[in-house]
């Protein structure tokens, strides 16, 4: 490439990083504000002083590490029940044949279709009448399984050459056997990326808990953090921006370590 | 028509490996010359520096008087036969084939004609409207050998071509070959790893081995005058046996030429006889056999005696499996090696080897 | 056949033999497999669909026990109020916009940035971040940069010589601040589907049209989007399918105003339901979405069946 043109592609490069970036820096910024610092126009760049205070200040405003934890147990154990439904589910799809195979499976690729802000009311009224609401289970049960999982599992496991099942079997080995001990740690890459997309799906999701909890019980830290707005009178920027980088940064800092897995992960069940 | 000449050429790949090491090649116009060596030779990687689509490390690569290191794929003249096909597999057999005459802004009424000119040299007329998926292996082949033949280029590279098709194909399209090249006169560089191919269609092979040129010449040369064992063991099927010379120096009456450490000889020139059998060879070794494929025409035998493991070909009626053998080798016949093996040549031998001294066997009495 | 396969062993050598039990058990496996999937499945999804149908016939305040059967008097009130037209309306700008605009500018980034090099990786991953950090962040996020009167966007608007713009508090553009948003969140990840896409066309296919003389444009043309197009033309029904359940920056950034013009068909269905307990008709509204994804779904299912793999 002639030089002129790498130096104007260089800048078109840096323009779209400033693009993406820029926001990012300037939450940063903003949380280490005053407030007053953030009511001021042209916008100042950059503090004079770091206010630490802010991060405590959000941190504060409401039980955080209740909902921390309930984010915790929520992701990870929607994590467990997937686990725990999907890879069954995905081995039978895949490896046996049996009446109605067809018919099931169908119905699963029928529930990829079906999102959450679809039938949120339905089961808003159901988990209600079921006592559920405003629970951790409410929160957990509905993902109990996934369809992507199934889907992408089963494509997994189909990709197993007969010959290894069939020279386990000739060894003597129980289905259940062969299942954990030979199909599991084969699928071992599928199941790490299925993982880091539910656990980051589910860890941020926002919807959800807004419309199935209605006490500070079961909340989860979305939630937490959106609740900053309605703190006082009139937005406390740099305290919303604070919560904010409380949900953002171990975020961001999993993706810097783990950058090729999680892109892996979520292109790849675009993919599909 | 266009010869091709490789000056000091190498590829190196940034973590050092050497693929291709100061090569110096020369393609006679016209010729069809088969690059042929085992994975990794850098055979692939050669070609492709010809066609352009990689760069040399240092060298020059000429196309007839042209330098053409900095000139782009499309400028060098040069048609290309890749291995999987590469159709454009959105477009039609003719819209593949049109595809190139309509970069070069050929009117439409002469692309017509010219495509559907060499749609019938290649035999596919009636497939011009379908398109890649719905076609065989072997019609994706001519419609590839169409694309590359209508652009009339000074030369055709042909990347493995026959590889993904089944054996009878191949045979079916190596006479095809063949007989375009006559026909078009073209130069023709062919790569292949298969041995065979190579030599039934070659004027001239090069035999590459770990990126350096191991022999060029003519199929037959190459088959009588190997200039090393790794030729000599990569031309012929079953491969020639090469032993340590060793065990055959006190038989043999030949001035103590110390440089020599191996020998060889071919398959189809050993010769196993009766252990009754009165006749008198030189180099004579009580032999059994291990194992014998029977193939018709020919007994392909593994045998062991003092000296090792050899393969023996012959057209005799098949010996029975337990037969009490003798193995024969021929002196004139017996080729001789360094320990870098390369091929240690006497002044006064004879080459090639006539057919009288088979026939008599080489008995010394 | 049996007869010989252990006819060579001793009369009294124990020989695996399939009882009725095992036989059952083999049968049931598969079933006890894929049940608690099934049942959640059941539960959560298909049952839920059926309910929600159910209640659309109905007028039920969610308070009382008592839920009235009203006939399609829910689906004829909905298509002649003013409001859920608007509402509809609004789906349909934020939906075709956001996705015109992040396929477009993915595709475009796509090609620009499928290059090696750690520059290019880096980007990337820049380009990507968005879209994994939580929704609630990003509209916060935006909903500052967006103030009117403070706001990081309005001091380069102003910078660009123009008026400060009401973004999140003017009718005219409160809906077009939403799809700027979905659009930067997402782009990274479309991109990135792109690019993979990308990595996926044969070189030999790029080497041969460089044999053929092929003009870059052409290139593109001709092979780049022909090969793209399964790609293409699946993300397009995914961002479609996706931004017809715009939800969250909504609920944060406007609420659905100024004066509804941020109103979409999952906030209608939320506001009718949890805040006018209006269960009847927000389980209408939730069928009319419902037929909405069936038809893209079905367009989606259709197409592909005739869109051939060039394989």
């Amino acid at each position: 490439m002639p030089k002129v043109q790498k130096f104007l592609n260089g800048i078109c490069l840096a323009f779209v990083v400033v693009i993406f970036a820029l926001p990012f820096v300037w939450m940063i910024s903003t949380s280490l504000k005053t407030l007053g610092e953030t009511l001021v126009f042209p916008p100042q760049w950059l503090p004079e002083n770091l206010v630490w205070q802010n991060f405590v200040d959000a941190w504060n405003s409401g039980p955080f590490l209740k909902y921390f934890l309930n984010s915790v147990i929520v992701a990870v154990g929607i994590l467990i029940f997937q686990f725990a439904t999907v890879i069954p589910a995905a081995y039978a799809f895949a490896r046996y044949n049996f009446p109605l195979k067809n018919f099931f499976f169908a119905i699963t690729m029928v529930t990829l279709m079906i999102p959450a802000q679809l039938i949120f009311l339905p089961v808003f009224l159901n988990l209600s009448s079921w006592g559920l609401l405003d629970t951790l289970w409410g929160l957990i049960l509905p993902f109990a399984t996934s369809a992507f999982g199934i889907f992408l599992l089963r494509q997994t496991f189909k990709q197993v050459p007969e010959e290894v099942i069939e020279a386990a079997r000739l060894d003597n080995a129980s289905e259940w056997k062969i299942m954990r001990r030979i199909m599991v740690p084969m699928a071992k890459p599928t199941l790490v990326t299925f993982g880091l997309f539910s656990f980051i799906t589910h860890w941020n999701d926002y919807f959800w808990p807004l419309v199935m909890t209605t006490t500070d019980q079961s909340r989860t830290l979305p939630l937490g953090i959106a609740q900053l707005r309605q703190v006082e009178g009139g937005a406390s920027w740099n305290i919303l921006m604070a919560g904010n980088m409380i949900l953002v940064i171990p975020i961001l800092i999993i993706f810097f370590i783990a950058q090729r897995q999680i892109i892996r992960a979520f292109v790849y069940t675009g993919v599909k | 028509m266009a010869s091709i000449t490789l000056k000091g050429v190498s590829k190196v790949y940034d973590n050092e490996k050497k693929v291709v090491e100061k090569m110096d090649l020369h393609i006679q116009d016209g010729s069809f010359t088969v690059l042929v060596g085992p994975s990794g030779c850098g055979k692939s990687t050669t070609l492709r520096m010809i066609a352009g689509f990689e760069k040399p490390t240092e060298g020059e690569i000429w196309i007839g008087n042209q330098l053409v290191n900095d000139l782009v794929p499309g400028k060098r003249d040069i048609s290309m036969v890749f291995q999987n096909y590469a159709l454009y597999p959105t477009m039609t057999v003719r819209g593949n084939i049109e595809f190139s005459l309509e970069n070069i802004k050929i009117p439409k009424r002469k692309r017509k004609e010219m495509v559907e000119e060499i749609v019938e040299v290649v035999g596919l007329t009636e497939y011009l409207e379908k398109r890649p998926q719905h076609l065989s292996g072997g019609q994706r082949q001519r419609v590839a050998l169409a694309r590359a033949m209508v652009k009339k280029p000074e030369v055709f590279i042909l990347d493995e071509p026959l590889s993904n098709l089944d054996a009878k194909l191949r045979g079916q399209m190596r006479t095809e070959l063949i007989q375009l090249h006559k026909r078009l006169g073209t130069t023709f560089i062919y790569v292949t790893h298969d041995q065979v191919e190579a030599m039934s269609m070659a004027d001239e092979i090069v035999i590459l081995n770990k990126g350096k040129i191991m022999q060029q010449a003519a199929p037959m040369v190459l088959y009588n005058n190997p200039k090393n064992t790794f030729v000599a063991e990569f031309i012929g099927t079953p491969a020639m046996n090469v032993l340590p010379f060793e065990e055959i120096r006190a038989d043999l009456n030949i001035e103590n030429n110390p440089e020599i450490t191996h020998f060889g000889f071919r398959p189809e020139h050993g010769r196993l006889v009766h252990s009754e059998d009165p006749q008198i060879f030189t180099l004579r070794y009580p032999s059994k056999i291990i194992t014998r494929e029977t193939l018709g025409s020919e007994t392909i035998y593994l045998i062991e005696n003092k000296l090792g493991r050899q393969h023996i070909k012959s057209t005799e009626p098949p010996f029975s499996e337990d037969a009490d053998l003798a193995l024969c080798i021929p002196v004139e016949k017996i080729y001789y090696f360094d320990r870098l093996g390369i091929r240690v040549e006497k002044e006064n031998e004879a080459f090639p080897y006539t057919l009288q001294n088979h026939e008599k066997g080489g008995v010394k009495i | 056949m049996s007869q010989d396969l252990l006819s060579h062993l001793p009369d009294n050598q124990p020989v695996a033999v399939t009882t009725r039990r095992s036989v059952s058990r083999d049968f049931l496996r598969p079933y006890i497999m894929i049940a608690p999937a099934l049942i959640v499945f059941l539960l959560f999804f298909l049952f839920p669909i059926g309910y929600m149908i159910y209640l659309s016939f109905h007028e039920w305040n969610f308070i009382s026990p008592e839920k009235t059967y009203v006939g399609l008097k829910n689906f004829k009130r909905l298509v002649a109020d003013p409001l859920f037209l608007e509402v509809i309306r609004n789906s349909l700008v934020y939906t075709f916009l956001s996705v015109f605009l992040t396929i477009t500018i993915s595709l475009a980034l796509s090609l620009w940035l499928n290059k090696k090099g750690w520059i290019y990786s880096f980007i990337q991953g820049a380009v990507f971040s968005p879209h994994i950090i939580s929704l609630v962040s990003v509209s916060m996020l935006w909903m500052w940069m967006m103030d009117a009167d403070y706001g990081l966007l309005n001091w380069f608007v102003e910078k660009l010589g123009f008026e400060k713009v009401p973004w999140l508090t003017d009718p005219k553009f409160a809906l077009i601040s939403l799809v700027i948003v979905s659009v930067w969140k997402s782009v990274g990840y479309y991109t990135l589907i792109f690019i993979a896409g990308l990595q996926s066309i044969p070189k030999n296919l790029y080497e041969a049209a460089s044999l053929d003389k092929t003009p870059k444009w052409r290139v593109l043309t001709k092979i780049t989007l022909p090969m793209l197009s399964p790609t293409l033309f699946f993300l397009t029904i995914i961002g479609l399918i996706n931004s017809i359940q715009v939800f969250e920056t909504i609920n944060i950034m406007t609420g659905g105003g100024p004066v509804n013009s941020t109103k979409t068909l999952v906030y209608y269905i939320y506001e009718n339901g949890f805040v006018f307990f209006k269960l009847g008709n927000a389980s209408a509204a939730g069928v009319i979405l419902l037929i909405i994804l069936t038809i893209l779904t079905l367009i989606y299912f259709k197409v592909l069946s005739k869109k051939v793999h060039y394989q």
